[in-house]
């Protein structure tokens, strides 16, 4: 149809209003699409350069910028110029003065047809020959600063023709060295004696120093031997290099990540208070019901306590930031019937979803070993108690989790600290129940920390039954550890450390 | 449709301890003709023998799929289902109340056939799987909660049912016993675990800061693997 033809040509200029008579529909389906969502500008581009790369806009910059050459006018200008006859080119021999003046040959190149009459042009690229100067001295110079231990005057002699010759080009000027005649010299040599010449001929003649000529041989040396170190590793050795850099990010990244599990549940562990408490979110008594709920009173007083510690606690500013949320600081979170009606009593037992399997395996399994069936008689008491039981058992584990991040750290600080500054005198209390004589600050260092380095991660505990912790399945984020395995890795770190201090 | 009345609530809980499950009894073998092997009936009751109809309107079971009528309405004690079967299935309980404005309460039981129990294999003991469980009417309005206070028993207490609620009571002793049990040990554990946690911090401060002293701060290390661009 000719009407969307001429809508389409002309649907730039026009907006839905100025269309005159389009129907009501046809607006309302405009609305409808209008609120179209427009890309949005990366966040690092600048405005004008997203502005230029950004998808059809009406306000689009366009992208070829006009010309302003003979008032925008070019085009008509070049037709013009079109039309006129073209310009000659001649076949023109020329000479490069760059060559020196008693040179003859002669080349040819195309050259706009020029009146015989004007003189000749010097080559256009002969300005770029450029030549260095070196410094030339006296005999009475030489004697009085320039004399070396090192290099004869012939020799010094040499090595200025030499860069005279070759404009301190030091690589060819080392491979043109003569070294039959006059001692093996490095480049590294050549230069230094160049420039020390240099600097002093520099002092001597102007009595003021420059940094003109600055050259430090030692440290060219050394980084030209670094470089040809790292040109010629060896395949093996460089797969080395990124295995240990690979270990240490692991290990650094283990590491952060046993700070966070020691630091993000501080504040449960380090609580003085019964641990046991806190499984459902408290509320101020709002209407008085008559309930026989055992712990009730406690909670609304632990809430207030444990904020106060929150407030009151040391230097873990990230972990209180993250427990200011209300959660409850251990613990499972049961459902809860505050609101009317009938329920179930053994719908409070369930467990939530939320509980991740591998707590789920161990709660079963400490009930296992208390013999306790998974779900039993739902009377008030039990199920208040069965899940107080419950949430404990998840405290216990992340408690056991937590430790275990703890002993580790501990064993590879140890070595760390031991393997950087032999014995040295750490008093460290031991976490087990040995006598007092061992944790004496007094005690011979070696000993004390060859004894806390073998202690077991677990103690042996010969008096109470065995502990329920003790059958936990090593945990998820810590390396699980069997003593072989740890010293494996803390000895791949104090080497990777060792490698990197020879390095640097 | 119920009429909507408001009625004020009664501020107390009122809790009525039930027992839900089956019983079942082994034919002694197969029947031919649909393969059932146990006659099975599964129920809802009081505790003590108490009519339960006084607040539930009814009960409704939903059996599986494959039972004829799966969804079995019960409208007045005894509140259970008689069936015969030869597999074990969930079923579906739902409890409504007199009650219109209290919702239903719906939960499960594993329907259980089989036993290891050598007195029930033989067919001297009944096998019974059943569990206890109480109904916690939060609230309940006025006349509700006058229909939960009036009990009446159904029949008149037998031996066996005496029994079964000194059964109960000792399980609840017993259960209740061994959690306690459980949670001292527990809690024994964590005062222990988080000493040792305690010192291992300290343990850790200490060498820390030693490590400091020596003027080879960890920090320094931290940095070190920045610089190369970690």
């Amino acid at each position: 149809m000719a009407n969307a033809d001429v809508l389409d040509i002309l649907s730039d200029t026009l907006t839905p209003t100025n269309r005159g008579s389009a129907n009501k529909d046809e607006i309302i389906r405009e609305k409808k699409k209008g609120p179209k969502k427009s890309i949005r500008r990366p966040e690092g581009m600048k405005r004008e350069v997203w502005s230029l790369i950004a998808p059809d806009d009406r306000e689009s910059v366009p992208i070829v910028p006009t010309d302003t050459k003979s008032g925008g006018n070019s085009y008509a200008r070049w037709i013009k110029h079109s039309a006129m006859k073209v310009r000659p080119w001649q076949w023109t021999p020329f000479n490069n003065s760059a060559r020196g003046s008693n040179d003859t040959f002669i080349l040819y190149h195309w050259q706009h047809k020029t009146d015989p009459n004007d003189p000749q042009q010097e080559y256009a690229f002969a300005k770029f020959n450029k030549h260095v100067d070196v410094l030339t001295y006296t005999d009475n110079e030489y004697e009085q600063y320039l004399q070396d231990k090192d290099w004869t005057r012939t020799e010094t002699d040499v090595l200025f023709e030499l860069c005279r010759k070759f404009e301190l080009k030091f690589l060819i000027i080392h491979d043109r060295w003569n070294n039959i005649l006059y001692p093996d010299r490095s480049v590294e040599d050549l230069k230094e004696r160049y420039y020390t010449i240099c600097t002093t001929l520099d002092y001597a003649r102007t009595k003021r120093h420059t940094d003109k000529y600055n050259f430090d041989a030692a440290h060219e040396r050394r980084r030209k031997e670094q470089l040809n170190k790292l040109l010629s590793r060896t395949k093996a050795e460089e797969e080395e290099e990124l295995y240990l850099m690979n270990e240490l990010k692991r290990i650094e990244n283990e590491r952060k990540e046993r700070e966070r599990i020691i630091s993000h549940d501080v504040q449960k562990f380090v609580q003085q208070q019964d641990p046991g408490i806190i499984t459902t979110t408290t509320t101020t008594a709002t209407t008085p019901i008559q309930r026989t709920v055992s712990s009730s009173s406690r909670r609304s007083s632990i809430n207030q306590d444990y904020l106060q510690r929150l407030n009151s606690s040391s230097n873990r500013t990230p972990t209180t930031q993250r427990t200011t949320t209300f959660e409850p600081p251990a613990g499972i979170k049961f459902p809860e019937f505050k609101r009317p009606g009938v329920f179930l009593r053994s719908q409070r037992m369930i467990l939530p979803t939320s509980i991740p399997n591998k707590k789920l395996a161990v709660i079963d399994q400490v009930l296992k070993q208390c013999q306790l069936e998974r779900n039993p008689m739902a009377c008030e008491e039990i199920v208040d108690e069965f899940n107080d039981l419950r949430s404990d058992i998840v405290l216990l584990f992340d408690l056991k989790n937590a430790l275990n991040s703890a002993e580790y750290e501990l064993q590879t600080s140890l070595h760390r600290l031991k393997s950087e500054n032999g014995p040295t005198n750490v008093a460290l209390s031991s976490t087990q129940p040995l006598s007092a004589s061992s944790t004496s600050s007094n005690d011979n260092s070696k000993t004390q920390f060859d004894f806390l380095l073998s202690q077991p991660s677990t103690p042996i505990d010969n008096v109470t039954s065995p502990r329920l912790s003790d059958s936990f399945e090593p945990s998820n984020n810590v390396r699980s550890s069997t003593s072989e395995r740890k010293r494996r890795a803390l000895s791949s770190q104090t080497s990777t450390l060792k490698k990197r201090d020879r390095q640097t | 449709m119920s009429t909507i009345s408001f009625e004020p609530r009664v501020p107390v809980v009122i809790v009525k301890p039930i027992l839900y499950g089956n019983t079942a009894k082994h034919f002694g073998s197969k029947r031919d003709s649909d393969g059932h092997t146990h006659r099975w009936t599964i129920y809802v009751r009081s505790l003590n023998n108490d009519d339960i109809s006084t607040y539930v309107s009814r009960v409704q079971f939903r059996l599986h799929e494959t039972y004829p009528n799966h969804n079995r309405m019960i409208n007045q004690a005894p509140f259970e289902v008689e069936e015969s079967g030869w597999g074990e299935f969930e079923i579906q309980i739902t409890i409504f109340f007199l009650d219109p404005n209290e919702k239903p309460v719906i939960f499960y039981h594993h329907l259980k056939l089989f036993s290891t129990d050598p007195e029930v294999v033989t067919g001297k003991r009944p096998f019974v799987n059943e569990y206890y469980d109480e109904l916690v009417f939060q609230e309940p309005s006025e006349s509700f909660a006058q229909l939960l206070n009036s009990t009446k028993t159904l029949i008149p207490l037998t031996d066996g049912d005496r029994a079964t609620e000194k059964e109960y009571a000792m399980k609840q002793m017993e259960t209740i016993a061994r959690i306690r049990n459980a949670r001292q040990r527990v809690r024994n554990e964590i005062q222990d675990l988080r000493e040792r946690f305690r010192i291992t911090q300290e343990n850790i401060k200490r060498i820390r800061k030693r490590s400091i002293d020596n003027n080879f701060p960890p920090d320094a290390f931290i940095a070190l693997t920045h610089e190369n661009g970690d």
